[in-house]
């Protein structure tokens, strides 16, 4: 894509959410999403990296 | 004597870097800066009577910015306007090109300069561009070839590749004394023999984005949230397209802490909105930033967010909404970026 930092979510039509997930835990995930999303921001990078979330 | 104006950006002019970038456009009289050299070249037959610059935020980021700046040029009575070297400056380009292409639409015989991968390029249609090297020390000969092309100009001629022309050449009607079979076959000769660039129908570059510096902490700085998920108030105020977007917007979330599902919606045409409308949290995740805020993670959540429709969007307008977003929050001082992507 030539974004240097990407999260991967999980699809197209929900890129901070789940709505296969109950609504609390769908939340907790976009939360996570975010957070990784602050770490990327926060490291250095070189050339486009994948900040997968565990 | 024939007149001729030259734009520059607050930097060449002398003003500073990025601590000026926000300066509105200004005129002075006779050449700064670079323009010394350049009123070398032209020689004694062509007086650069004026300077008009501006700063790189301002120009690219400021509505207006573009009609000051071309007023400021029509004062002094140009038989013709330079603009650049813009090298490979995003925002300088994109005033460049920008100027270049309303002098032009203005009746004024215009060239700008700037390298063949400065998004500047596209948007100077109709105007001319001629190539410069890709930094400030390639000023020397980028000057010689914008001298070259602005005493052809001024001579009546039209700009070539052997002037240095680059980018789109408005399309003219051409009768060819080979039909299309011939041209077809020649070409497809040519990549048989190894020829790679051979082509009647140049398709854009795509080039490679240096990734910025990372912030030390993002609890302590001002952090944004982007989307090109199309997601916008109910009624579409702004009028986003859900398609081939010419457009992004700006809307407050001053004092907003969730978004409720009816109040906004999106807009994209490229996949299903069903889940988007259920809960706009889904396209940008305000509820979770705003957590994230009060727990001193984030710094300050900026008090709006960017939009766009990521779908089928031309290379050439993308590329500009990503260097106005990039003017404009680094001009709101925001030192990082969420931008979800659909």
């Amino acid at each position: 894509m030539g974004a240097p930092r990407i999260v991967p979510t999980r699809g197209i039509p929900y890129p901070a959410g789940d709505p296969s997930l109950a609504p609390a835990h769908e939340k907790a995930w976009r939360r996570r999403l975010v957070e990784r999303a602050l770490e990327a921001v926060s490291t250095p990078v070189k050339q486009p990296t994948v900040f997968e979330v565990d | 004597m024939s007149r001729v104006v030259h734009y520059m950006n607050q930097f060449f002019a002398g003003l500073g870097g990025e601590d000026t970038a926000g300066t509105p456009p200004e005129s002075r009289p006779g050449p700064v800066g670079p323009g010394r050299k350049l009123q070398e070249l032209l020689g004694d037959e062509h007086e650069l009577v004026a300077t008009v610059f501006c700063g790189d935020d301002y120009a690219a980021g400021e509505p207006g910015a573009v009609d000051e700046i071309v007023r400021l040029v029509q004062e002094a009575e140009p038989d013709l306007v330079v603009a650049g070297p813009a090298f490979t400056s995003g925002r300088y380009g994109l005033a460049c090109g920008r100027v270049a292409a309303a002098v032009a639409k203005a009746g004024i015989p215009v060239v700008a300069s700037m390298h063949a991968d400065n998004p500047g390029l596209e948007e100077a249609v109709p105007a001319p561009v001629v190539a410069s090297g890709e930094a400030a020390r390639r000023m020397g000969p980028s000057l010689e070839t914008l001298a070259g092309a602005a005493r052809a100009l001024l001579g009546g001629e039209e700009l070539t590749a052997e002037n240095g022309r680059i980018g789109a050449v408005p399309r003219l009607s051409r009768v060819s004394d080979r039909n299309a079979a011939t041209r077809a076959v020649e070409l497809a000769l040519a990549r048989l023999g190894g020829d790679q660039e051979a082509t009647e129908v140049p398709l854009p570059r795509f080039d490679h984005v240096a990734p910025a510096a990372p912030v030390a902490d993002p609890g302590h700085v001002t952090v944004a949230i982007l989307t090109e998920g199309a997601l916008v108030p109910d009624d579409n105020p702004g009028r986003l397209e859900s398609a081939r977007a010419t457009r992004w917007l700006r809307y407050p979330l001053e004092g907003v802490d969730a978004l409720a599902p009816g109040e906004w919606r999106s807009v994209h045409g490229g996949f299903s909105t069903t889940w988007a409308n259920e809960d706009p949290h889904r396209i940008l995740p305000l509820d979770v930033a705003r957590e994230l805020e009060r727990e001193g993670r984030i710094g300050t959540l900026f008090p709006a967010y960017l939009v766009t429709a990521g779908n089928g969007t031309s290379v050439g307008n993308a590329r500009r909404f990503g260097i106005e977003w990039a003017a404009d929050l680094h001009h709101s001082e925001v030192r990082a970026a969420v931008l979800t992507s659909t």
